[in-house]
């Protein structure tokens, strides 16, 4: 289907993280100095059109590797209180949270599909943030992952240490585990590790689905949304039955 | 059935089921844990490190059981294997029994690798290793390392982290030691049972 955005290929670019991680450093650090940027700046970017063919819209976080301005990617503290206002502030986009750690192999396996999809759909409405769960002492190795991975959004990092109370403050089992926010700031999907091991290409199609549907946001005035905003909140399980496929 | 009779059906109906849910559901504990007071799901001929095989009856003369799932890679597993030997080896006089049982199948986590670090490390307790991941599925195993302490008659008294922090020099609340300590004196009841287990999630292939 011409319109297929698929990250199938991203499986196999999943089974070698270490010579995707290389790649991207090689990118913007290895060469003689000054060249660096203008390889990646050189490389022609597709970022608008739907019709790209499934073997270049293939996952390859190398041929993307970094934003010309490295220095755009921060990492700063923030807590659960912190997500929850961006969440709320990001109103009528979809909200995608990213739970990783630099001691985690699997989230940094997924985080290239992270970075992929905000850099696909963020002019569509798609905010990113990502949440470090390292130690504070780790700040510097996780801010270098970041910048290898050029995560140019939001990321945080998390006040409290590897330990049971980030896990409960967050309301989370296990890194990697994603959350994603519908345009009207509900959290709508969540995939969980600690199990099965999350499957990127589903998250890609809930926050496809999610870009789709245009929410109104909630206000006073409007008596279908307030009755949206009121109705019992669903748990993850059975939030995902809500969510149609994709149109084939 | 007149209006308020099925509204009010309709509520009781929902709280049931909302007690229901929350009864399920303990605020730390991770979906599918063994709940406290479970008796320590069975394994058996599970081959160990030293070459031998291990069974959980192997254990019943322990006064006081501890199951870690836990494995060689992961950097939170590894902060915590010397919290562990210590902890054997202070509580073993009064009959602690460590297992430690390792259900990753990457190639890293692997028994021959895990030979390695047990010799490495100096474990001084049996490192098993399941390739069916059944232990660990019984058990409700979400990450690396994941405690479970049982107590004389295998029944659980405490499950979750060992301590609150992966880094050792910040960890100032020790739970696994408390819940031992409250298990081998005779008839003190565990205050904190359950905490949130910290480390990487375990993979499981199906």
């Amino acid at each position: 289907m011409a319109t297929t955005r698929s990250f199938a290929a991203a499986s196999a670019a999943r089974v070698w993280p270490l010579p995707m991680a290389l790649a991207v450093a090689c990118a913007v650090g290895c060469g003689p100095s000054g060249t660096a940027t203008t390889t990646s700046a050189q490389r022609p970017v597709d970022r608008s059109s739907p019709t790209v063919p499934p073997a270049q819209a293939a996952l390859d976080p190398s041929a993307n590797a970094a934003p010309a301005d490295e220095g755009a990617i921060q990492l700063r503290g923030g807590d659960e209180k912190e997500i929850a206002r961006i969440v709320a502030a990001s109103r009528g986009n979809v909200v995608l949270v990213d739970f990783w750690a630099t001691w985690c192999l699997p989230c940094r396996e997924l985080f290239p599909h992270t970075v992929e999809m905000h850099r696909r759909w963020k002019d569509r409405g798609l905010t990113v943030v990502s949440v470090s769960l390292d130690a504070p002492q780790q700040a510097a190795a996780a801010l270098k992952f970041l910048r290898q991975q050029g995560a140019a959004f939001t990321n945080l990092l998390s006040p409290y240490g590897v330990s049971p109370q980030a896990f409960e403050a967050f309301e989370i089992d296990a890194v990697p585990h994603v959350n994603v926010y519908d345009r009207a700031g509900r959290l709508e999907r969540v995939f969980a590790g600690g199990g099965a091991p999350i499957n990127p290409q589903e998250i890609e199609e809930a926050v496809r689905s999610l870009l789709e549907t245009k929410a109104a946001v909630p206000g006073p005035t409007d008596p279908a949304s307030k009755a949206r905003a009121t109705a019992p909140a669903s748990d993850a399980a059975s939030s995902t039955a809500a969510l149609a496929p994709p149109p084939q | 059935m007149s209006r308020w009779s099925t509204i009010g059906l309709a509520f009781f109906l929902s709280a049931t089921a909302a007690v229901v849910i929350a009864a399920e559901r303990s605020p730390n504990a991770t979906k599918g844990e063994l709940k406290i007071g479970d008796k320590a799901p069975t394994w058996s001929e599970l081959p160990g490190t030293d070459g031998k095989t291990h069974s959980l009856d192997d254990y019943q003369s322990a006064k006081a059981l501890v199951v870690v799932f836990t494995c060689n890679h992961c950097p939170v597993a590894q902060s915590y294997e010397d919290r562990i030997i210590a902890l054997q080896k202070n509580y073993r006089d009064r009959g602690l029994q460590i297992v430690a049982i390792n259900v990753n199948n990457l190639p890293p986590d692997r028994l021959d690798k895990m030979k390695i670090r047990a010799e490495e490390k100096g474990f001084t307790y049996p490192y098993l290793y399941d390739e069916s991941q059944q232990s660990a599925k019984a058990y409700g195993a979400k990450v690396t390392p994941h405690f479970f302490l049982f107590d004389k008659d295998r029944q659980l008294v405490y499950r979750g982290a060992l301590d609150n922090n992966m880094n050792a020099a910040e960890a100032n609340e020790h739970y696994l030691q408390a819940a031992i300590d409250a298990v081998l004196t005779g008839g003190k009841k565990v205050e904190k049972t359950t905490t949130k287990a910290i480390g990487c999630a375990i993979k499981y292939d199906s």
